[in-house]
């Protein structure tokens, strides 16, 4: 009796190790809910534009929170979503956007976010907003981000996470990566699975 | 003898002490709306006492601070740095996400291949001049 209820067990075990096999892995943390909606401002061709994230709707989108007083976490993340872009075919770049959305709305206007990124990668879109617009996307993506006051000439420094979103052509905020020591390579594997 | 003495204990005075060796200067291309760039190299201290980084000039910008970078709990945040300590027989690194020497107000935009002048000071071995080349993070496409 003892045995069987083993073997029984067993077989479940072995079943649930296989099934979970079978379950796509991924190089980011899977998350997998529907992207809330924002609407946000950008800059293009010399003027102010809306820029909501229903508009990539069938394309991968990428996003990133920073500012661009940072010198040294936010380049890193942007350098690497590029290095990224360069990984993809040029008909997968196509159907990928990399959103670059201020947390410094106060210092960042849409012209100087949309320079910074385009820096990167010409087609990256650097976004800002309000700062009650700013308040409401960080909350819907759990940023945090806190203006910090101090002695240094910068005027004031922002703490904020570094993550970097991924959200697939439907809509659904899959994956969530670290943005330090992230690998091109990695997320470029990531993104063609949702092309 | 007494000479040789004195020669000895000279000769003493002029090894100890700390000695800055600065390797590898380079300051990161930024966007040129961008008005912050930032600094970075190994400091060796090849003596035999404790220095101590404690400024820094430049001329590109209206400011130069030493920064570090600190991830905690998923945060990055910046800080301002009084002091480096480059102890004797040791290297400290300045690297992207890590110390820094944060360059502020720049005068200019920053192109790739110039080079930027800085004055480390410290507090022993006082103002050590450093070249820095300007290299872009971007790939070449």
């Amino acid at each position: 009796m003892m045995r069987r209820t083993w073997l029984v067990f067993t077989i479940l075990l072995l079943f649930f190790a296989l099934s979970c096999e079978k379950k796509e892995k991924f190089n980011g943390t899977l998350y997998d809910k529907p992207a809330k909606e924002f609407c946000l401002t950008g800059w293009k061709d010399g003027k102010e534009r809306k820029v909501c994230l229903s508009d990539f709707k069938g394309k991968v989108v990428l996003m990133f929170f920073g500012y661009t007083h940072c010198p040294d976490v936010c380049p890193t993340a942007l350098q690497t979503l590029a290095k990224t872009m360069k990984l993809l075919s040029e008909d997968e770049r196509k159907r990928v956007q990399v959103l670059f959305i201020s947390v410094d709305p106060e210092r960042d206007t849409p012209e100087i976010c949309q320079k910074y990124a385009q820096y990167f990668y010409p087609a990256f879109l650097g976004l800002t907003g309000s700062p009650d617009q700013i308040k409401k996307v960080a909350k819907d993506y759990m940023v945090f981000y806190k203006k910090v006051k101090s002695e240094s000439k910068t005027g004031y420094l922002v703490d904020h996470t570094a993550y970097i979103y991924l959200i697939d052509p439907e809509g659904t905020l899959k994956l969530i990566y670290p943005s330090t020591r992230q690998k091109p390579e990695l997320m470029a594997e990531d993104i063609k699975r949702f092309l | 003898m007494r000479l040789f003495f004195i020669f000895l204990v000279f000769i003493g005075y002029a090894i100890a002490g700390p000695n800055i060796i600065v390797e590898n200067p380079w300051v990161r291309e930024v966007p040129p709306v961008s008005t912050m760039s930032a600094a970075f190299m190994k400091i060796r201290n090849a003596g035999n006492e404790d220095d101590f980084l404690v400024g820094v000039e430049s001329s590109v910008s209206q400011s130069a601070e030493i920064h570090t970078t600190i991830m905690e709990d998923g945060v990055m945040k910046m800080r301002m740095l009084r002091e480096v300590k480059i102890p004797a027989g040791g290297v400290v690194e300045f690297k992207p996400m890590g110390k820094h020497i944060m360059l502020i107000n720049l005068k200019k935009p920053l192109k790739s291949g110039e080079r930027v002048r800085l004055v480390l000071i410290f507090k022993k071995s006082g103002r050590i001049r450093v070249e820095a080349p300007v290299k872009s993070m971007r790939m070449h496409h």
